[in-house]
């Protein structure tokens, strides 16, 4: 197992601390040259699924945090949320984004987030352990040519190549 | 996040988004677009080239819109989104209902069409 580097950050479940959450991915993914279109769908599928827990895991009021890992890991880059809320697991739906909408009465508007989720990463998993929700996500690295995703300083890019 | 209305030739209205869609960005400019796209206007062009990222919340915004649009038998275009806004709504499908023009010139030109959405 590859194992470049890995970054942690804990929010509160404020909907404000979704900004410092994005500030931190895109300095992460910067220190690993991940590409911009990469941290970006991250950053898009970070804000859906923590804004979900925020919003809909807690059956208090009281702050509670949510932990979140961030590692660069053989080829994926793998993003790993964890809380303290409600059981919930957001894939069990089988639902991916629709491409057959002819009108606008198709569109059922709601449950886009988990579905971008869905869409954007390559992989998506949840378990429940230790009374805590567990989401990871992973993104390949290698869906199109190395370069285009890593830029060509990249850590992993560079040692990846000696094999 | 920013928004601001103009008036174009032909009754239509072009509203600029400025900023980060995401769930706290679109709280300060939902009910801002609600009211810029409500009656008795019929025609409008969103500007999203200065919008640099979107959420989920942010697509229900301009689909709730979108829907109350047509069902009155207005029109209502994208205009210019940023690349990645590009391919999260085309992801999302909603170009099928909500069409992505990259000039404003082609976005005027399908306000006055009759098989524009």
């Amino acid at each position: 197992m590859q194992h470049i580097d890995c970054f942690e950050l804990q929010i509160r479940n404020d909907l404000i601390e979704l900004r410092s959450m994005s500030e931190w991915l895109h300095k992460a993914c910067e220190k690993l040259t991940i590409t911009d279109e990469l941290a970006r769908d991250l950053d898009a599928c970070a804000n859906e699924a923590v804004a979900n827990i925020i919003l809909y895991a807690y059956e208090d009021r009281e702050s509670h945090p949510i932990n979140m890992h961030l590692e660069l890991k053989d080829s994926s880059l793998i993003f790993t949320i964890q809380d303290d809320g409600i059981a919930f697991d957001p894939f069990n739906s089988k639902a991916t984004l629709s491409q057959s909408y002819d009108t606008i009465g198709d569109i059922t508007i709601g449950g886009f987030g988990i579905k971008l989720i869905r869409s954007l990463a390559n992989e998506c998993s949840y378990c429940r352990s230790d009374n805590k929700n567990i989401i990871s996500l992973s993104f390949y690295l290698y869906q199109a040519s190395a370069t285009s995703i890593l830029g060509e300083n990249s850590p992993f890019f560079l040692n990846s190549c000696h094999y | 996040m920013e928004i601001n209305c103009e008036s174009l030739e032909g009754d239509i209205y072009k509203i600029n988004l400025k900023g980060r869609m995401d769930i706290i960005g679109n709280a300060d400019i939902d009910i801002k677009f609600s009211g810029m796209t409500a009656l008795p206007r019929m025609f409008f062009i969103v500007d999203l080239s200065e919008v640099n990222f979107i959420a989920s919340i942010g697509i229900r915004t301009l689909l709730l819109s979108t829907k109350a649009i047509h069902n009155r038998g207005g029109k209502i275009v994208i205009l210019n989104p940023d690349i990645h806004v590009k391919k999260i709504l085309l992801m999302a499908g909603i170009d099928m209902v909500l069409p992505i023009i990259d000039t404003l010139e082609l976005a005027i030109a399908a306000m006055q069409k009759n098989d524009v959405l």
